[in-house]
């Protein structure tokens, strides 16, 4: 059940204990300028759609990848270069920014948790977003939508977005069905826009984060999405005989670990990165692995931009 | 099943800790992750069931628990025995030249005789003791896996029997020192002494056996009686039994088991026991079966087939000539060769024999058929040398088994002229002319007015003359007058009439003096009492011809002078001058063996004058000084090309190390200037031919540098053709020896089946009664570990 995030005041929050205080405010800020000498700006619609653009406006060229519509390919360059290059076209207008955080059990896992560094880079996309005078919404979800911010617009809506991404988890069953939550938040938008989906993709179903991202796809959304792993997701630090227990699902492994064992492990958590990211990259999404380990200002920054979500 | 150390079954409480262990290691950590799925992925979904896991890990409790239960039990030190009983063992072991014939392939009758006189027997042989080895390479296998089955409480000598018996490994439980005595260990080629072997393990025995009964603590009960805990005790002989005398083998052929009835303990023989079986005391005529220890097993392993053919020289020798008559030379050049060969197989034998000089064919005696059991002497033509030379008798036979026996040599030494200083008061041309005749002689005048000599000399003959003091040496005085006569003169007699002479004194040697007419003697009434002074030719009124023999030097005395005899004129003078110098040379002569049986103790004089020796209690003549404790350094080439240093003391060597046949050089000097000097001989003469000489050397070894000489000696050789076999000399001061083995015992290789000591005669030894099983234990152990790790992997991989 979605609930409706009320607007509270200031005074109620506790600065102290939340991530989004004004130290990180002022980080978001920063990054925002940044950002601004990146693009010249614009007064509205400054954001460009980063594929598929409609206008007669050419913007830049950027690798083929499996899955894009062979039309915007350059011929051109191809007979000069042999190399597959697709054109990129300005299209302005006004941005639906989306972004939906996976808050289930999994995303506890790590330190910082995997939820609080997805918090902070969907709060600093807000931001951005606000400040680029998009309408910015919000939501989280486990195994079905627990809290939406409706569509907010305007720099001064920052607080209210931090306010939203400090509201507590339920303490219920927190598992992940990503499909449904996605199929619902696609469902009840009017409008397409730009869809950020920020989760770990540890959902029980082997193919539920594809129809999550099929459900934004279908709808003409722009997908980016932002896979959060852990330092100790992707190297585990243990050895010997353990008791594995799921965090979700509560399921128990019997293992016995040793150097053989977290080779393997390491391998098999790669490939699994390797079919999203290549699911991802078949379909014109926009696939990024951010690792909790780094920095998180610089990671906005660096990060971003490799993935063309700022450039 | 008994325990050396039992204490060490303590070890097994380690059985609960690892039971703890185990329950503890079911208490799995646990840990939350984020998801299952990736080490779903890692498990590729072989989950394992439940209940396997459960069998798995009790089946690796179970294989935990084994291997600490049988390293308990290692530490325990089990042995597969009723008795715990440590071994003390002697092993004999014969490295006689016959314990190089091959094994044979006939059959060895095997008896398992025990002392108290059951007895069975088998014609099977071991084939373990069967092929192309010798007997010797199979004795030391067979010694190497008894050491190897040596527990921690055992111990071990090995005694070679070699000519004297030679401990190669003390008592002792050293595996590793045993092993290396073991390799060390090779055989020689002449007669092994078994006897003194066997009865040095017996004492080795004895020692021990006392060693024990003194570290038996003092409770009041006899210290000699066996108590149980003792060692055993065990002498081991391996042997092919060839080191009896030739009666007690012949003897034990004839009468079969008869003969030995009576001798060691081996007891009754079964009626079909073969007659090689009789157990007959071939190690000498006293019974050793009555000196075997108490509580001392001894067991006899025979290697070898008891029949195996083979053709030896049992005698090669040379043998100089008497001269001819009418031959004025001192000695002769002629050489009579003796060659005896002796087929000791049970068939006829067919070998080509030769004889070479020097390495040069020398006479092709051509191919001989031997009989069985037959000594043949073969004629061999007259060999002429004036030099020095080194006879070889080859004899080479197909199938034949022992090589050793089959070549023999013999050393020619040189003949070298003897130098005589005559010393003639007034000119005697009748001496004079006599020696000069006389080619083995070099003669030098002197008057008595140029004495004394600038040299020394074989002889000196004083004619009428003597100095004042008589010089070393062997000397001739002919009716001398003067202070330093040997007896006191006072007068002569006139006309002396011959009464009796020594035909039978080399002097007097076909030289005749019936009839012979003297002018007048000097009177010699009485002896002195010390020179060894004896009369060889009497007249009626005194002795004319007086000899003195000590071991200094020998002397001649003629009471009368030539020049008033008519023997001057007579046949009989000049045999007698020659006699003369030949018997006075012989006292100055190397009295050195110049062939000796291989393994003795050879002694070989390298100066070439015996040192002077004073008599005793002889006053008033003045002596030279005695040479004592002089030491000289002398390099001795072996027949297999391998040099040795050597010390000559007052110029004669010792050599103990002489169980090679062949021929034996000894050079003065050491090793490495000996060689660089025979190698620049060999060489050249020119600076770059002796450097690239001395080059030669170093890259050579001692085996080139043996073959260079032996080459460049032989290429020099030729014959005259007179038909004496010319060839330049070797230097005088090189000595030579030749070592054979000519040894009957050893050539009839057949393997004897007993000694007759109370043997218990094996035809392999048995392991040892109380082997450890900790090794064994600790492999079991190796494939338990092997087990739990694919236990502990099956699911992972």
């Amino acid at each position: 059940m979605a609930t409706d995030a009320t607007q509270p005041t200031p005074a109620t929050r506790t600065e102290l204990d939340s991530p989004f205080d004004s130290t990180f405010l002022k980080k978001l800020e920063y990054l925002y300028i940044i950002s601004k000498k990146l693009f010249r700006e614009r007064v509205k619609g400054e954001r460009r759609a980063a594929a598929r653009g409609t206008s007669v406006e050419f913007r830049d060229y950027r690798s083929y990848s499996r899955g894009d519509d062979f039309r915007y390919i350059d011929w051109n360059i191809f007979r000069r270069m042999e190399k597959l290059l697709i054109k990129l076209y300005e299209e302005e207008q006004e941005h639906n920014i989306t972004l939906i955080v996976d808050t289930s059990r999994s995303m506890d896992f790590g330190s910082p948790s995997k939820v609080l560094y997805a918090k902070q880079v969907a709060a600093a996309l807000a931001y951005i977003g606000l400040a680029n005078h998009d309408r910015v919404s919000l939501a989280t979800f486990t195994d079905r939508v627990t809290n939406v911010l409706p569509i907010v617009r305007g720099k001064g809506q920052i607080w209210n977005v931090f306010r939203f991404l400090e509201l507590p988890s339920p303490e219920d069953d927190r598992r992940t069905a990503i499909a449904d939550v996605c199929r619902e938040i696609a469902l009840k938008s009017r409008r397409s826009g730009i869809v950020i989906l920020l989760s770990d993709f540890f959902d029980s179903r082997p193919d539920a984060i594809e129809d999550a991202l099929k459900q934004f796809l279908h709808r003409k959304y722009d997908v980016y999405a932002l896979h959060v792993v852990d330092r100790d997701e992707e190297e585990p630090p243990m050895r010997g005989e353990i008791n594995l227990i799921d965090a979700e699902t509560g399921e128990l492994r019997e293992v016995s670990v040793d150097a053989h064992t977290l080779t393997k492990y390491r391998e098999a958590f790669a490939s699994y990165c390797g079919e999203i990211e290549s699911f991802c990259r078949s379909r014109g999404i926009v696939y990024l692995r951010a690792n909790t380990s780094k920095i998180f200002d610089d990671l906005v920054l660096r990060v971003f931009r490799e993935g063309g979500f700022l450039d | 099943m008994r325990f050396f150390a039992p204490a060490g079954l303590a070890f097994l409480g380690v059985l609960v800790p690892i039971i703890i262990l185990y329950i503890l290691r079911l208490r799995r950590r646990t840990q939350v992750v984020s998801t299952v799925a990736i080490w779903d992925r890692v498990f590729k979904r072989e989950v394992q069931s439940a209940l396997w896991r459960k069998i798995k890990r009790i089946i690796s409790l179970i294989l935990h628990l084994a291997i600490a239960a049988i390293i308990a039990l290692a530490i325990a030190r089990p042995v597969l025995s009723d008795k715990l009983v440590p071994q003390r063992v002697v092993v004999v072991l014969d490295a006689s030249a016959s314990m190089t014939a091959g094994l044979g392939a006939a059959p060895l009758a095997r008896i398992i005789a025990s002392p108290n006189g059951a007895a069975m027997t088998s014609d099977e042989e071991s084939g373990a003791l069967r092929g192309e080895r010798t007997r010797f390479e199979a004795a030391i296998d067979l010694v190497r896996a008894q050491v190897l089955d040596l527990s921690v409480e055992d111990r071990m000598m090995i005694v070679r029997s070699g000519p004297r018996p030679e401990v190669l490994a003390p008592m002792t439980g050293e595996k590793e020192a045993l092993l290396r005595a073991l390799d060390l260990a090779r055989p020689g080629q002449a007669e092994g002494d078994l006897r003194a072997a066997i009865e040095l393990a017996f004492a080795a025995c004895r020692s021990e056996q006392a060693l024990v009964e003194l570290g038996r603590p003092d409770d009041g009960a006899a210290t000699d009686a066996p108590r149980e805990g003792d060692p055993e005790f065990e002498v081991l002989v391996l042997s092919d039994g060839a080191a009896g005398s030739l009666a007690a083998r012949v003897l034990a052929t004839e009468e079969g088991g008869g003969a030995g009835e009576d001798a060691g303990a081996a007891g009754d023989d079964p009626p079909d026991a073969p007659p090689a079986a009789a157990p007959v005391d071939v190690l000498g005529p006293e019974p050793l079966a009555e000196l075997v220890p108490e509580r001392t097993r001894v067991v006899y392993v025979p290697l070898g087939s008891a029949r195996a053919p083979n053709l030896a020289v049992t005698a090669f020798s040379a043998r100089r000539l008497p001269r001819a008559v009418g031959d004025l030379t001192q000695v002769s050049a002629d050489f009579e060769v003796l060659v005896t060969v002796e087929n000791f197989g049970d068939t006829e034998a067919v070998a080509q024999c030769e004889i070479h000089l020097d390495g040069v064919l020398f006479d092709p005696i051509g191919e001989r058929v031997f009989p069985p059991g037959e000594e043949v002497s073969l004629p061999v033509r007259t060999l002429t040398l004036r030099h020095g030379g080194v006879l070889e008798m080859r004899l080479e036979s197909e199938g034949d088994a022992l090589a050793a026996d089959d070549r023999a040599f013999a050393v020619i030494p040189e003949v070298e002229p003897a130098s005589v200083l005559l010393v003639q008061a007034v000119p005697d041309l009748f001496l004079s002319n006599a020696l000069a005749n006389d080619t083995d002689v070099r003669v030098e005048g002197l008057d008595p007015g140029g004495w004394p000599p600038s040299k020394t000399y074989d002889v000196t003959i004083f004619e009428g003359w003597i100095p004042e003091k008589l010089p070393p040496g062997n000397l001739v005085l002919i009716a001398p007058r003067g202070k330093s006569n040997p007896f006191d003169i006072e007068e002569s007699f006139d006309a002396p009439v011959i009464k009796d002479w020594d035909r039978e004194h080399p002097l007097l040697s076909y030289v005749v003096l019936e009839d012979v007419v003297f002018l007048k003697a000097q009177r010699i009434d009485a002896l002195p009492k010390t020179g060894g002074w004896s009369r060889i030719a009497e007249a009626f009124r005194g002795p004319l011809v007086l000899v003195s023999d000590d071991a200094r030097r020998r002397i001649a005395y003629f009471s009368f002078a030539f020049t008033e005899t008519d023997l001057v004129l007579r046949p009989s003078f000049p045999i007698l001058v020659s006699n003369l110098v030949q018997w006075l040379r012989e006292k100055g002569q190397r009295s050195q063996e110049e062939s000796v049986p291989t393994g003795s103790i050879a002694r070989v004089r390298m100066a070439a004058d015996e040192p002077p020796e004073e008599p005793p209690g002889e006053a008033g003549e003045e002596t030279e000084p005695t040479l004592v404790g002089v030491e000289e350094p002398v390099t001795v080439v072996r027949p297999d090309g391998t040099l040795d240093s050597l010390v000559a003391t007052d110029g004669t060597t010792l050599l103990t190390q002489t169980e090679q046949t062949g021929i034996y050089v000894f050079i003065p000097g050491r090793p490495g200037e000996v060689e660089i000097w025979e190698r620049a001989r060999a060489g050249g003469s020119s600076s770059d031919e002796r450097l690239a000489a001395m080059r030669a050397v170093t890259d050579l070894g001692s085996i080139g540098f043996l073959r260079a000489v032996l080459e460049a000696r032989f290429d020099e050789v030729e014959e005259g053709g007179d038909g004496a076999v010319r060839g330049r000399s070797w230097p005088s001061s090189y000595r030579f020896l030749a070592a054979n083995l000519l040894s009957d015992r050893e050539s009839d290789v057949g393997a004897r089946a007993a000694l007759g000591i109370g043997e218990v005669v094996v035809a392999e030894p048995e392991p040892r009664s109380n082997r450890e099983l900790q090794l064994t234990l600790l492999w079991i152990v190796l494939v338990l570990l092997v087990c739990e790790w694919v236990l502990y992997n099956i699911g992972v991989f």
